[in-house]
């Protein structure tokens, strides 16, 4: 019963077919990967995909939103949802535009997962998918994803710059917090990472 | 009273996620929904001044993280039967609106998207 959540980035244009790239290949396939404009283009921690995976097979895939400034909706997770999972909370985890969000309910050292689709307004929410998974390695995949995201960024930095993409130092500084604040409530609250 | 503003930036997004003739193709989600046709991106400001000047008074807002602004969403049925739903941060910045469903609010998933794109960019360029 694995759980994770998975960072990768999807690329498409009328006309193209769709190109996935996991966070493995923007990593491995820099040096190729660094001169493609549209990649480039698209570089930014909003373009992101968060997928949650069990057992290996994705059961959503949303964004966050990214206002220029700062994440309301990622800002939630990581100091809220996350620290509340720890204690044993319900958590509704929202993805604003996306129009979806997962509903997490623990049990134990299990959680009950949701897919919950949003788009017909919060009172009549219909569950897509449920099913269970395990809290802790949950909050380690939550964890490491920011962690990649905060790598990917530092790492494509310059060649988005030079392309004329995003500037990505302010969202970098905005993750780098999140994840040093939420790293140090977690801890605090008796998180083992 | 809550003080809301919304930025350039804002607007610009607003028009590039609900906008047909403004879609930002490269932000298709899981759920995507736009205005009825024939709503234009000048139209957004003056909507979100009515908004202001109308549902200021049922908006909280959300209290500050440590890591940066709060963020809360209210959803408003519009005086022509349409819902909207609106993002505010703990600064009051509106960096959410969204038609959710009424008349002539179009939803499409994100393969009928790619769908209605790939159409409407091929007569685009058949035409240029």
């Amino acid at each position: 019963m694995s759980v994770f959540l998975n960072l990768d980035i999807k690329l498409w244009r009328p006309g193209q077919e769709e190109r996935i790239y996991t966070a493995r290949e923007l990593r491995e396939k820099f040096p190729e990967l660094c001169k493609d404009e549209q990649l480039l283009q698209g570089m930014m921690i909003d373009n992101f995909g968060c997928g949650l995976t069990i057992n290996g097979s994705v059961k959503s895939r949303c964004t966050f939103m990214y206002n220029g400034e700062s994440s309301g909706d990622m800002l939630q997770l990581y100091e809220q949802h996350l620290p509340d999972l720890l204690e044993g909370k319900k958590v509704l985890v929202h993805f604003y535009e996306e129009m979806t969000a997962w509903r997490f309910t623990p049990e134990g050292d299990e959680m009950i997962w949701e897919v919950v689709d949003m788009s017909k307004g919060m009172d009549k929410a219909e569950v897509e998918q449920e099913g269970r998974c395990e809290k802790l390695p949950f909050i380690k995949g939550a964890i490491s994803w920011l962690t990649e995201a905060v790598n990917i960024l530092e790492r494509y930095k310059e060649p988005t710059k030079r392309a004329g993409g995003q500037d990505l130092e302010d969202q970098i500084d905005m993750a780098k917090r999140l994840l040093e604040y939420s790293r140090k409530t977690l801890v605090s609250k008796g998180w083992k990472p | 009273m809550p003080k809301l503003y919304w930025t350039k930036y804002d607007q610009l997004q607003f028009a590039a996620r609900h906008i047909l003739e403004n879609f930002d193709v490269s932000q298709i989600k899981n759920h995507n929904s736009f205005w009825p046709a024939g709503t234009s991106k000048e139209y957004l400001p003056t909507l979100l001044e009515w908004l202001v000047a109308n549902h200021s008074t049922k908006i909280l807002l959300p209290p500050k993280g440590a890591c940066g602004d709060g963020f809360a969403t209210y959803e408003i049925l519009l005086d022509f039967g349409i819902t909207i739903r609106l993002g505010v941060s703990s600064q009051g910045r509106i960096s959410l609106l969204q038609p959710l469903y009424g008349p002539n609010v179009v939803r499409v998933n994100s393969e009928e998207a790619k769908k209605i794109f790939t159409i409407l960019f091929s007569n685009v360029e058949k035409r240029g």
